[in-house]
């Protein structure tokens, strides 16, 4: 559906995307990456906003550039979204139905339809200033899925949620995902797991590792440790700390460790665990 | 056109500054005119200038804002089809201020005539100035400084509109015959090469440095 071919992008002299080559169907994924890199110039690519150096984006085996069927399928959540505080929510979608070229006369129950589906019905009225950072999310995933996007780039779309909100959005994502491909940029593992069937994961502008959510987790089996905090020093080989936790006044630590061990693995490893297996190179 | 108006609507009280400005404009003139016994055309001529031409920017300046400074901005780049340029709308903001000119020039035109010769200056020094700020907001990424170059440009040179200075766009004396026009070609030409150059900055530059 959606194919990147030897994708590279630079600013200036710094390479920020090296030769990213990547497949898409209608499908659900997560996009994860630490801050800086590469995931927001890589969505500005596959968006049409940036223009690569090298490589090129295909919708339906045509380049995106030529494709007047990408430009109205296409649905775009960017990292901050805000404008035309001063218009109602209505007036900023009928605005976005004018920019989609979606025919004046489905505009209204576009509207009605996309704000439904993100619950945002009831403030159809109110201006975008007065809306809660929640809501103006929302509102950005509306605008996203009006005239019924099928490709849907949402780019860091839980960053400053609180955690009502964040469920808010995971439900919104899972209401909506049927026939259509959507792409979440994150830094946050939770969400991935909670929504997305498919996870790329990007470092440094490369491509770490593209698959199934069951896939990157299994990247971390037999190499997680849930042990004493004592017993830190004698794991053999290269370790990375995961997390530090308190258990019955007992500090225990959560290890990823190259190579078998002397303790007993954890045998459900999380997408978190998977992830910086493969971001600390222990794989 | 109706993105325009959504636009325009966004812009709230601001919306209404150049009809208070034109407004204005009209009770100068009166005033003027009152105040020299019908008589000093020439001043008529030079508030008009500034007050119709010093506003053109506003509505222009204002509705860049939302594409260069809002948060998501990329998004009206993202959507937009690419035909849908910036400069386009420039233009439909020209026009519409320039409907506005008309009526008010209507209304200059029961006080002294001709009229005809001050109305087509005036609205080519509005387009040059539009041009300008269209230029010097996608040059800079920025729309508080082309609108303070705007003002200073327009009033300082007000100050001294009876000087010969070339860098000036506005025309002097009474405006009762074509020969007041031969400024306004040289301003026309202007415009179109700021506009050219905006729209390459538009095409090349702007997308990338988001």
């Amino acid at each position: 559906m959606l194919t990147v071919k030897n994708l590279s992008k630079s600013y200036g002299r710094k390479k920020v995307l090296h030769s990213i080559d990547l497949e898409f169907d209608n499908h659900v994924y997560g996009l994860l990456g630490a801050n800086g890199a590469g995931k927001t110039t890589l969505i500005r690519c596959m968006t049409g906003l940036y223009e690569p150096q090298q490589g090129e984006i295909l919708y339906h085996s045509q380049p995106i550039k030529k494709s007047p069927a990408f430009l109205h399928d296409l649905g775009y959540l960017p990292q901050a979204f805000g404008m035309f505080q001063e218009l109602t929510l209505y007036e900023m979608m009928e605005y976005i139905c004018c920019l989609k070229k979606i025919d004046k006369s489905q505009c209204n129950n576009e509207i009605e339809h996309a704000l439904s589906s993100v619950n945002l019905e009831d403030k159809i009225h109110e201006r975008i200033k007065t809306l809660s950072g929640g809501m103006v999310r929302r509102a950005g995933i509306a605008q996203a899925i009006l005239g019924f996007s099928k490709v849907i780039f949402l780019d860091e779309p839980t960053a400053g949620l609180d955690p009502g909100e964040r469920a808010r959005f995971k439900n919104t994502i899972n209401t909506i995902k049927n026939d259509r491909m959507i792409l979440i940029s994150t830094h946050i593992v939770e969400d991935v797991d909670a929504c997305c069937q498919n996870v790329i994961v990007i470092e440094e502008g490369r491509v770490l590792f593209q698959g199934t959510c069951e896939q990157l987790k299994q990247a971390a089996t037999q190499k997680v440790y849930q042990i004493k905090a004592e017993d830190s020093d004698n794991i053999i080989g290269e370790k990375f700390i995961l997390k530090v936790s308190e258990v019955e006044g007992e500090i225990y630590h959560r290890v990823l460790a190259q190579g078998k061990q002397n303790y007993p693995y954890e045998k459900n490893p999380t997408l978190e665990d998977g992830y910086m297996c493969l971001v600390k190179g222990i794989a | 056109m109706n993105n325009l108006i959504l636009e325009l609507k966004n812009l709230r009280f601001y919306l209404f500054i150049p009809y208070i400005t034109l407004v204005l404009a009209g009770f100068v003139v009166l005033a003027t005119l009152k105040g020299s016994d019908f008589k000093d055309l020439a001043a008529c001529a030079s508030v008009i200038q500034i007050f119709v031409s010093g506003f053109a920017v506003w509505w222009p300046i204002f509705i860049l804002k939302e594409y260069l400074h809002s948060p998501g901005k990329e998004l009206l780049f993202v959507y937009k089809a690419r035909k849908d340029i910036l400069m386009n709308k420039m233009l439909l903001l020209w026009g519409l201020y320039a409907l506005h000119v008309v009526v008010l020039f209507f209304y200059f035109s029961t006080l002294f005539k001709p009229v005809i010769y001050l109305f087509i200056a005036t609205i080519i020094q509005c387009l040059f100035l539009i041009a300008l700020a269209y230029f010097l907001a996608l040059l800079l990424q920025n729309t508080f400084i082309p609108l303070i170059f705007n003002f200073a440009y327009v009033f300082t040179l007000s100050m001294v509109v009876f000087s010969d200075l070339p860098i000036s766009i506005f025309t002097r004396g009474v405006p009762d015959n074509p020969g007041i026009l031969n400024t306004s070609v040289i301003v026309l030409i202007l415009a179109g090469i700021l506009f050219w150059a905006g729209y390459q900055m538009e095409m090349r530059l702007y997308k990338n440095s988001i």
